[in-house]
């Protein structure tokens, strides 16, 4: 934006009443932003708090050198399965630690905490058929593995991420995001759909899928479906390729001192069904169960956990998450991998 | 730090606080700006300050031994020295890896392949920006134009200073060094205007570039084939982001400066109304393309060598700007499209009749038209990630490619609408400064305008965009 001085003498300052111009400018704004929150709660949004790698990263450095600490590892199921409450009401003696990365694999996050000699807890890792040899699967996480690595490097951006929680924590138009806002207003003239997923500071996530539109959801389903991928190793291959990438950093864990659960997270509607043709679960999933170094569960093995019905047919309610941990915290406990001292 | 983020707000708040308190000499003010300075460069990456202190050490010594120095062969080894080393920092940082690119893909072609180790670097961020701060104090010195300054704390401010330290304004030493002969303080008057230009300024980058044209444009800018629809609206929405998103970060480095008492130069005065590349270049980027002038075209000879040589100075100084802005062919495009615009522009005012029309209306609207329509042409090049994308978007503006539809309905409207916005926004302001405009809106209307954009600034957070020329 110009202005009429370009050399080193003070710039010319429009003249009036700049003191009673700002005070009012401030009520305006103020109020504005007020209503536009008043109404955005109205809505059915929640305060959200977006995650990314520094948030991940401050999280992360509260894993190491406690064998208390139990680390959550997965993609977006485990980051919505995940209850911090019921988690500290079934075991007060641990702590949990949510590194679930929504939209990214769990093999990224593992081999950074096999690469650790300080992580002595326990993973708890969120593990699907599908996941398996998916080429770059383990650069999922990259990102965030690397901003940890490097936390120091950018203090600017752990002062802003912290700000920046502590406001997306309160205030939920934040969480509308504007062009979300701008394209509803302009391309749809309505306000926009409340997201049915909210995250707090901790990186506790919860869904609420009461807010969300049945089509909206309908979609969602469909579009999953369409990439699941059409060709499936064979079981062999498929075992083949978890002995070559995943069991040497369940080892690694494991021989630092830490401890590895695998948990296949509930799933239901017609992806279970495709998940049952495509990977028959006898010569799949139990295969790899008789012979990982891991501890392996599936949720159908836990009756708790096997009566929860996931929404969008892969992520669990946020009336569900409290059930789904106390479950896994009671079958990670019958396999002696959680004691509270 | 950038201005649209938390941290800076409560950085900023520091700062004129610390800087206003009673008991704090000039002295005392400069080294806190200093310091905050440093702090904020910091902020991105701490182990990178050491590249600014070299830059300003190298330049104070070699500007004081150029000035003693006593034969001309001397001054002209310090002063090669001087370039040597900042223009050795700046190649190595941003074009490193291009170089190694280029020599691995020229061994290819003759056959010898070649793999060296992966040259993982880091780009400094405003290397850009503080290596031609500091290299033109040297420049200024050696041809004369400026005596060296004698305190050091206020040309390591000058390099540092930290609303125009990672993207600009380019500053020169005439235009800063002066203000810090003088105390300064923050009024109500340079409080009040100041933050009114940095609101401007977050308005374009955060409302105007971030949220209503970076989608469209990202969205067609990684699409191929682009039909003639979404090319034009992709690259019409990069105009106008562009120019928001850098134009908007000088506004709000003249503001905050402002609120500090120091003035900084202009970097853009509404270019989509030139009429003409030569005034589309007084009215762009005007820190960089006065410095390109002032320290490459006319020591390269100017237009003083005859019409031949003219252009090729001109096509120089435009493939090296374009150079400049990040190490790509497809900037080198961008700024030889300028340069043979440049030429093509004085070739067509040799032939047109000189005459009253040329200030007729029409003709000054057709030349604005046509200005414009090459500027961003020129701009697909500029943010093509390859060749063949952009002539793959080029196509698509022809009507030589069909493609299916990139772009949500909502795109065409929201970019149409700010276009036509901003270019007439540009057009009506092209005579006029903004402070002018704002001296005679009644201060009920000023209060309006700021409130919304205010509120508008805020309910648009989350994009968490960078400002484009901080990657230069």
């Amino acid at each position: 934006m110009p202005s009429s001085t370009s050399s080193s003498e003070p710039r010319q300052i429009p003249g009036g009443n700049w003191r009673a111009a700002w005070l009012v400018t401030l009520v305006i704004a103020i109020g504005l932003l007020g209503a536009v929150e008043l109404v955005t709660r109205a809505h059915g949004q929640r305060p959200s708090v977006v995650d990314d790698p520094v948030s991940w990263s401050l999280v992360r450095r509260t894993a190491d050198d406690d064998p208390r600490v139990v680390a959550f590892v997965g993609a977006s199921r485990m980051a919505l399965g995940y209850s911090a409450d019921a988690f500290a009401e079934v075991a007060p003696g641990l702590r949990g630690v949510q590194l679930a990365i929504d939209g990214a694999s769990p093999f990224g996050v593992l081999a950074d905490l096999a690469s650790d000699p300080h992580f002595r807890g326990l993973a708890v890792v969120d593990m699907i058929e599908w996941e398996v040899g998916v080429p770059d699967t383990f650069n999922d996480a990259r990102l965030y593995v690397q901003r940890e690595h490097a936390l120091w490097r950018a203090p600017g951006a752990l002062v802003n991420r912290t700000l920046a929680g502590f406001a997306q924590s309160e205030v939920a138009f934040l969480a509308l995001g504007g062009r979300r806002l701008v394209t509803s207003l302009i391309g749809g003239l309505r306000w926009p759909t409340p997201s049915w997923v909210a995250a707090d500071r901790d990186r506790i996530s919860r869904a609420d899928y009461s807010l969300a539109e049945p089509a909206a959801l309908r979609r969602k389903r469909d579009n999953r479906l369409e990439t699941i991928p059409a060709a499936t190793p064979s079981p062999d291959e498929w075992i083949a390729i978890i002995a070559r990438d995943i069991e040497p950093l369940f080892r690694q864990i494991r021989a630092h001192g830490g401890e590895v659960a695998v948990i296949h997270m509930p799933l239901s509607g017609r992806l279970i069904e495709i998940f049952d043709q495509k990977y028959p679960r006898p010569r799949y999933w139990d295969v790899f169960a008789a012979q990982s170094a891991a501890h392996v569960l599936h949720f159908r093995d836990i009756p708790a956990m096997a009566k929860l019905t996931c929404p969008d047919e892969m992520h669990l309610d946020q009336k569900d998450h409290a059930a789904f941990t106390r479950a896994l915290i009671a079958a990670l406990r019958e396999q002696h991998l959680v004691r509270d001292p | 730090m950038q201005f649209n983020s938390y941290v800076f707000a409560a950085f900023f708040a520091i700062v004129l606080a610390g800087y206003n308190l009673p008991s704090l000499t000039w002295r005392g003010q400069k080294l806190w700006l200093l310091i905050t300075s440093y702090l904020f460069y910091a902020a991105w990456d701490p182990v990178f300050i050491a590249l600014v202190w070299l830059s300003t050490f190298v330049d104070w010594t070699a500007a004081r031994l150029i000035t003693s120095a006593r034969t001309p062969a001397r001054k002209r080894g310090l002063l090669i020295s001087s370039v040597v080393i900042n223009l050795g920092v700046l190649g190595y940082f941003k074009y490193g890896n291009f170089v190694l690119a280029n020599l691995v893909s020229a061994l290819h072609a003759i056959g010898i392949d070649y793999q060296p180790a992966p040259f993982d670097i880091i780009l400094p961020i405003g290397i850009s920006f503080y290596t031609f701060h500091t290299l033109s104090y040297t420049l200024d010195i050696y041809l004369g134009r400026t005596a060296p300054w004698r305190s050091f704390l206020d040309f390591a401010l000058y390099v540092t200073f930290f609303p125009a330290l990672v993207a600009g304004p380019i500053l020169r030493a005439s235009q800063f060094l002066p203000q810090c002969a003088q105390p300064r303080r923050t009024t109500a008057r340079l409080l009040a205007w100041g933050l009114t230009l940095v609101v401007l300024g977050l308005f374009e980058k955060c409302v105007v570039a971030d949220v209503m044209l970076a989608p469209a444009a990202d969205l067609v800018f990684a699409a191929s084939p682009v039909g003639a629809a979404d090319a034009w609206t992709g690259t019409l929405a990069f105009a106008g982001q562009i120019f928001c998103d850098f134009a908007g970060y000088s506004t709000c480095a003249i503001g905050v400066a402002l609120c500090l008492g120091f003035s900084l130069p202009d970097n853009f005065r509404f270019p989509y109304a030139a009429v003409g590349f030569s005034e589309f270049w007084t009215r762009w980027h005007i820190s960089l393309s006065t410095w390109l002038r002032d320290y490459l075209y006319i020591p390269l000879g100017g237009n003083r060598a005859g019409v031949i040589r003219t252009y090729v100075n001109l096509m120089l100084t435009m493939l090296i700007g374009g150079l400049w802005h990040g190490a790509s062919w497809t900037f080198v495009v961008w700024g030889g499209l300028h340069g043979a615009y440049l030429i093509g522009e004085r070739l067509v005012s040799r032939v047109l009749p000189h005459g009253a029309w040329r200030a007729r209306p029409w003709a000054r609207f057709a030349g604005a038209t046509i200005t414009f329509v090459l500027v961003c042409i020129a701009w697909v090049f500029f943010r093509a990630a390859s060749f063949g994308q952009a002539f793959a978007i080029l196509q698509g503006m022809l009507g030589l490619a069909r493609g299916p539809r990139v772009l949500p309905l909502v795109n065409y409207e929201l970019v149409g609408l700010v276009t036509v916005a901003l270019v007439a926004t540009h057009w009506v302001m092209r005579e006029r400064p903004l402070e002018v405009v704002v001296e005679h809106t009644p201060w009920l209307v000023r209060s309006i305008a700021l409130g919304t954009m205010i509120a508008a600034i805020l309910l648009m957070q989350g994009q968490d965009r960078a400002f484009i020329y901080f990657q230069f």
